[in-house]
């Protein structure tokens, strides 16, 4: 079991948990994040360990104390900033996410909690307690309650974190002030793990985790092309956007996502759209937001399984949605890739690796994808049925 | 490929953000001060690009190089001024492009160093307005109807008055320290050409981002010394390009100027700068390619004519490659042709057609490999085209005064004011001087150089010591009118055919002396001015204490044709350059008898030279150093010394090194390590083994040793240059180790000298040598510290990082040396502790 831990180098009381045990460390510089290093915790040589890991970001370290970058109010403030949490009837993690929330320095300018299908009171009585606004969507679906959230918001920034994330202190600053030019229209942080107690948290983080590095990086359709793999900028579960986006882009599609029958999909959906409509999205590993995977291998199976699905789900609307043979092109040469590289060569190199978790969790993967297109199909009948 | 925008940013200054005008990446060169580090493309699509997203990619792409610049930086020695009153042009060609010529000219009027003249050749223009914008921008215009980028350029070098002339392009933009920086170069009077680093002013189109990828000019961030004694003139092509160029116009005039059947405006469309560059090497000069020289180059913005320049390039590097071969039947540049076509040209083509990443579009591939295959026939047909017409007459170079030291010459009498003899410092004032002079068989030098010192204007007494009189030099100083006779010392060698060495006969000389300073000279030298003696006296009567003054020698010829004597003589004006530029910090390594001026009573404190056959200079100088007596540069006194050694009497020298070290480091235990053989301990294996094999035969190379010198020769006349350098090392080595081998008897003596406890103990109790990797004077080096034998400490943030061998410096010509080896070995080690100063 490996614990997690961070630290900041350049401040000296920032030191690191008396554990004995391996550790997973975010360094950092300030508001900066040079990295994730795995070391073995042994508070008898907090010095050296401390050393070692300055020694390992020493040209970082050295190059950022001399470079002048002069101070900048681009970037918007925490209070410009709504947190939304889109919860369904998971009182007992929704409690920890809001305390979490409660913690941040500085604040953000708002909390909402859009309580999504609810059968119980459970967490109506949770918001009252901890005073935190609610507002009720009573269709389930995460996108249509995404939706209900930057409707009911009113700052001109919108996260969005799951109701098992906990957020770092520093997030709505982070959050904020990365959105430094007006391009910048959405911002994805960093999702580390909140807890790796089980085999199949560790599993899930060896096979990729949420994280998408340590760089702060641009996406943008023609100086920095993602291609048809928003999955490479963000996930859902640390997500901010401009209100204004995503009022043009017309929201968060209700056909997608957990509570309907593509199971996901709606943040790739989302960034897609964003990036496709030539705007730049910011990858800003300062905002850390730490997520508690499934603690069961049964939850890790299906959560690859809901991948799938949700994939091909997306991938499906997207191709519709294009408009000329080129897009659809491009979309279909993504299909076959991701196929042939997750469901076919995937599961050959898992096989010779002997790696039988990485194994079960691709075809689970790979089952799912054969069922995204009636997914989406379903979810296109039942919402023209509806209005 | 979308819109890129070009970018230089000081990482030492303040960021800001930046105006991206419509474009979406960012093409960044990024420096250190003036050293540029390198380039890189980020996607910019923020209009302005934030400053924080700007300093992530500098941060992420250049925080290493930017730390080696910086300890760089700390670690080299100040640029040596060049030469005062060094006369410069600026010499810009130019057809048909007067709005660029005008741009050109306006950034050469904001140069920073000073420019005597800027001469605009004007090439066969069709278009009217270049003359106007000449004259607008207070430049000369020169009129050159026949087309051709040699002949303008050799029309330029025609005209001007400049020592040095830079020369750029008429679609080239310079830096405002562009001048000074290729200008620095020039310090060293062996440099005959320097080159900058050209960057490009816009890449806004896909043309022009084409043009860099595939055809721009940059040679990297690094500076490089292409020295002509060492490497073979096949190399030209990798050290620049006209567009930013700096040439000696002796060097061209030598050279007999451009080949005009060469570069634009001719069937061979480029090549000429090259063949120039090519030309100063084989001379065994240097070139110095200079980055933090920099001049932005106006790329093409037509596909069309974009094609045409690749095609040029190609017919111009074939024609060089034609011209090199034909004219100087040089081999190495067939086969650096070879490799050429053969790696480069058909595997760059085969990539492009198959479409490989990075690989250039067939077209421009297709287009190179065109105008390659057509080269040689386009010089064919050049040459013939100027058969029939002279080319541009060069005066003659300058005649071989003696004096290239100091450009431009200037007569004897003109040294500065503090030097004459009527200066406070009364002649009578002086101490008396004896001149001692071991000579040995060299009847007509000895003769010379008694004829030069009776000119001089401070009279002294003259010592000869002959070491055996073999050709009647005694009967030739008899026969010398009174006045003009020296004192005559006659060593009786036990055999004619060895002398008792020039070390005794100094002694003997000294001995017989009767003046307060003792001044050494060779019999081979020849003073340049009649204040040699003066200049010695007035060191002693200033220094107040003893002190040993070394006067330079250098080579009094500097245009020599044969290849080993270019060796040489770059070895001599290297070592010389210090005391003639009256560097501070000499040690014992400096002394050399040629020229050698100590008190007589210091000398006989000392006890006089150790008798052995060669190093009884660094000797001599070490117990000086040790008695605290300083080791001080004369540096008017120069003495000219005829650089006539050949390879087998310089190996033999080597051989005799090699002994004498011996005796020096048994003389004195810890400096070992600090000389030559101090190497024994770092011998890589194969080395070691060789040096094994010498203690057990120390003779066993010695047929290879006589029969070398003549093939190398032949070698060397094919242009095989970096082979023959390389050889010569090796047998340098050899013989040296020989002489080792044959002194010490065996290894163990070796291992004896140079046990670590031996000196380092010294060092590291009262008198460790401290070399600070942060301190700004850290490059004022281990020698301060008198004779510490040991090793040096080094150290940066406060934290000592380990020791570095002091014989990596022991040689102070060699601290270049030095602090590239220290940054080698503690570049991580610094950047860490720096990291630690920074993170608590």
């Amino acid at each position: 079991m490996t614990a997690l831990a961070e630290i900041d180098l350049l401040d000296e009381a920032s030191v690191l948990p008396p554990s004995t045990g391996p550790l997973r460390v975010l360094v950092r510089a300030g508001t900066t994040v040079l990295g994730t290093v795995d070391v073995n915790g042994d508070p008898s040589h907090a010095d050296a360990t401390r050393r070692l890991l300055v020694d390992r970001f020493a040209a970082t370290l050295w190059a950022r104390s001399r470079v002048q970058v002069p101070a900048t109010d681009a970037g918007c403030g925490a209070d410009e900033l709504t947190v939304v949490v889109c919860s369904r009837d998971r009182p007992q993690l929704l409690r920890g996410c809001l305390e979490a929330l409660a913690r941040l320095t500085p604040a953000s300018g708002h909390v909402l909690v859009v309580d999504n299908a609810p059968t119980t009171s459970e967490t109506e009585g949770l918001c009252a307690e901890l005073g935190v606004a609610r507002i009720v969507e009573p269709v389930p679906g995460l996108d249509r309650a995404r939706n209900r959230g930057w409707g009911a918001a009113t700052t001109p920034l919108v996260a969005y974190v799951d109701d098992d994330a906990r957020t770092h202190p520093d997030f709505a600053r982070a959050v904020a002030s990365a959105f430094m030019a007006r391009e910048i229209v959405a911002v994805t942080g960093l999702v580390r793990p909140a807890e790796l107690t089980t085999a199949a948290q560790v599993q899930f983080e060896a096979h990729g985790g949420m994280g998408k590095g340590d760089r702060r990086r641009l996406f943008h359709r023609e100086a920095a092309p993602v291609g048809v793999q928003p999955h490479r900028i963000g996930v859902g579960t640390n997500m901010a956007f401009r209100r204004s986006v995503l009022a043009a882009l017309g929201g968060f599609d209700d056909r997608l996502d957990v509570g309907t029958a593509t199971r996901g999909g709606g943040d790739l959906d989302m960034l897609y759209r964003v990036v496709e409509a030539g705007h730049v999205v910011v990858y800003e590993p300062a905002a850390v937001v730490h997520h508690i995977h499934r603690r069961d291998e049964a939850g890790l199976l299906r959560q690859s399984y809901d991948n799938g699905v949700a994939y091909a789900a997306c991938l499906q609307k997207w191709e519709s949605a294009t408009d000329g043979p080129k897009g659809a092109a491009a979309i279909g040469a993504a299909r076959t890739r991701w196929h042939v590289s997750r469901h076919v060569r995937g599961p050959l190199g898992a096989m010779r690796r002997r790696d039988l978790v990485g194994l079960r969790l691709l075809l689970a993967e790979a089952k799912g994808s054969r069922h995204g297109r009636t997914a989406l199909l379903a979810e296109t009948r039942r919402i023209t049925g509806r209005t | 490929m979308g819109c890129w925008r070009t970018l230089t940013v000081d990482l030492e200054a303040p960021l800001a953000d930046v105006a991206m005008g419509g474009a979406d990446r960012l093409h960044i060169t990024a420096f250190a001060g003036s050293r540029p580090l390198g380039s890189v493309l980020v996607p910019a699509p923020i209009d302005p690009f934030p400053a924080p997203l700007l300093a992530d990619a500098l941060v992420e792409h250049f925080a290493e190089a930017w730390h080696g610049a910086v300890l760089e930086d700390r670690l080299s020695p100040p640029a040596a001024a060049p030469a005062e009153g060094l006369r410069t042009a600026v010499l810009v060609c130019s057809r048909d492009r007067p709005e660029s010529l005008a741009r050109c000219l306006r950034s050469i009027g904001s140069l920073t160093a000073r420019v005597d003249e800027v001469i605009v050749v004007d090439n066969a223009s069709s278009v009217p307005g270049t003359r106007a914008v000449v004259e607008a921008a207070g430049a000369r215009y020169v009129h050159e109807p026949v087309p051709g980028l040699d002949r303008a350029r050799n029309r330029g070098f025609a005209v001007t008055t400049a020592d040095v002339v830079l020369c750029t392009d008429d679609d080239v933009e310079v830096d405002p320290d562009w001048a000074s920086r290729l200008l620095d170069c020039f310090a060293d009077p062996l440099v005959m050409a320097a080159t900058g680093l050209v960057l490009p002013a816009r890449l806004d189109t896909e043309a022009r981002q084409l043009f860099e990828e595939h055809a721009g000019f940059s040679r990297g961030v690094r500076r490089r010394v292409f020295d002509g004694a060492e490497t073979s003139a096949a190399s030209a092509g990798a050290a620049g390009a006209g567009a930013s160029m700096a040439l000696r116009t002796d060097a061209v005039r030598r050279a007999g100027g451009f080949p005009e059947q060469l570069d634009a405006g001719t069937p061979t469309a480029s090549g000429g700068d090259t063949a120039m560059v090519y030309e100063v090497l084989r001379q065994g000069f240097r070139v110095v390619y200079e980055p933090r020289a920099v001049a932005f180059h106006h790329h093409r913005d037509d596909p069309v004519e974009l094609t045409r320049v690749l095609r040029g390039y190609g017919t111009g590097l074939y024609a060089f490659f034609t011209h090199g071969i034909a004219r100087h039947g040089d081999l190495d540049l067939l086969l650096a042709a070879t490799r050429w076509t053969a790696t480069r040209l058909v595997r760059e083509t085969a990539r492009s057609l198959l479409h490989r990443p990075g690989a250039a579009p067939a077209a421009l591939a297709l287009a190179e490999l065109r105008g390659s295959l057509a080269g040689p026939l386009a010089y064919r047909r050049a040459t013939r085209r100027i058969e029939d017409r002279p080319n541009v007459a060069l005066p003659s170079h300058r005649p071989e005064d003696g004096r290239w030291w100091g450009c431009p010459a200037t007569p004897a009498t003109d040294m500065p004011a503090t030097d004459k003899p009527t200066d406070e410092m009364d002649a009578a004032t002086l101490p008396s001087v004896s001149i001692v002079i071991p000579s040995r068989g060299r009847r007509s030098s000895l003769l010379r150089l008694l004829g030069h010192l009776r000119t001089q204007s401070q009279t002294a007494e003259v010592v000869v010591v002959l070491d055996g009189d073999l050709d009647g030099s005694a009967a030739a100083l008899a026969a010398l009118p009174d006045l003009a006779r020296p004192v005559l010392v006659t060593l009786d060698p036990p055999s004619p055919a060895q002398g008792l060495g020039a070390a005794l006969a100094r002694n003997a000389g000294a001995a017989a002396a009767s003046g307060e300073v003792l001044l050494f000279l060779d019999d081979d030298v020849v003073p340049v001015d009649d204040l040699l003696v003066h200049h010695h006296a007035t060191l002693h009567a200033r220094a107040g204490r003893p002190v040993l003054g070394v006067g330079p020698c250098p080579p009094s010829q500097l245009w020599v044709d044969d290849r080993f004597a270019m060796a040489v003589r770059n070895w001599w004006v290297d070592h010389h350059g210090r005391l003639l530029r009256d560097e501070p910090g000499l040690t014992f390594t400096d002394v050399a008898t040629a020229n050698l001026s100590v008190p007589r009573t210091c000398f006989a404190d000392l006890g006089g030279f150790l008798p052995v056959a060669r190093r009884e200079d660094w000797e001599l100088g070490y117990r000086a150093v040790g008695a605290g007596i300083d080791i001080r540069a004369v540096p008017a006194a120069i003495a000219l010394h005829e650089a006539d050694v050949d390879l087998a009497s310089a190996l033999e020298d080597r051989h005799s090194e090699g002994q004498g070290d011996v005796a020096f480091a048994r003389a004195h235990p810890g400096v070992a390590r600090r000389l030559p053989l101090g190497d024994w301990a770092r011998l890589g294996r194969r080395r070691r083994r060789l040096v094994a094999s010498l203690f057990d035969r120390p003779e066993r190379f010695r047929f290879v040793l006589r029969a070398a010198p003549p093939v190398l020769g032949m070698l060397a006349a094919r242009g095989f240059v970096s082979r023959w350098s390389r050889i010569r090392t090796d047998l340098a080595f050899v013989s040296y180790w020989s002489g080792v081998a044959a002194a010490a008897g065996t290894a163990d003596v070796l291992d004896t000298l140079l046990a670590p406890e031996v000196g380092r103990t010294a060092v590291r109790t009262d008198q460790a040598v401290v070399f600070d990797l942060e301190a700004p004077t850290a490059w004022q080096p281990p020698p301060a510290a008198g004779n510490g034998d040991g090793d040096v400490l080094v150290v940066a943030g406060g934290e000592a990082l380990g020791w570095a061998p002091l014989g990596w410096g022991g040689f102070p010509w060699a601290r270049e040396r030095f602090s590239t080896a220290v940054r080698w070995a503690f570049a991580d080690h610094a950047l860490r502790a720096e990291a630690r100063a920074v993170a608590p």
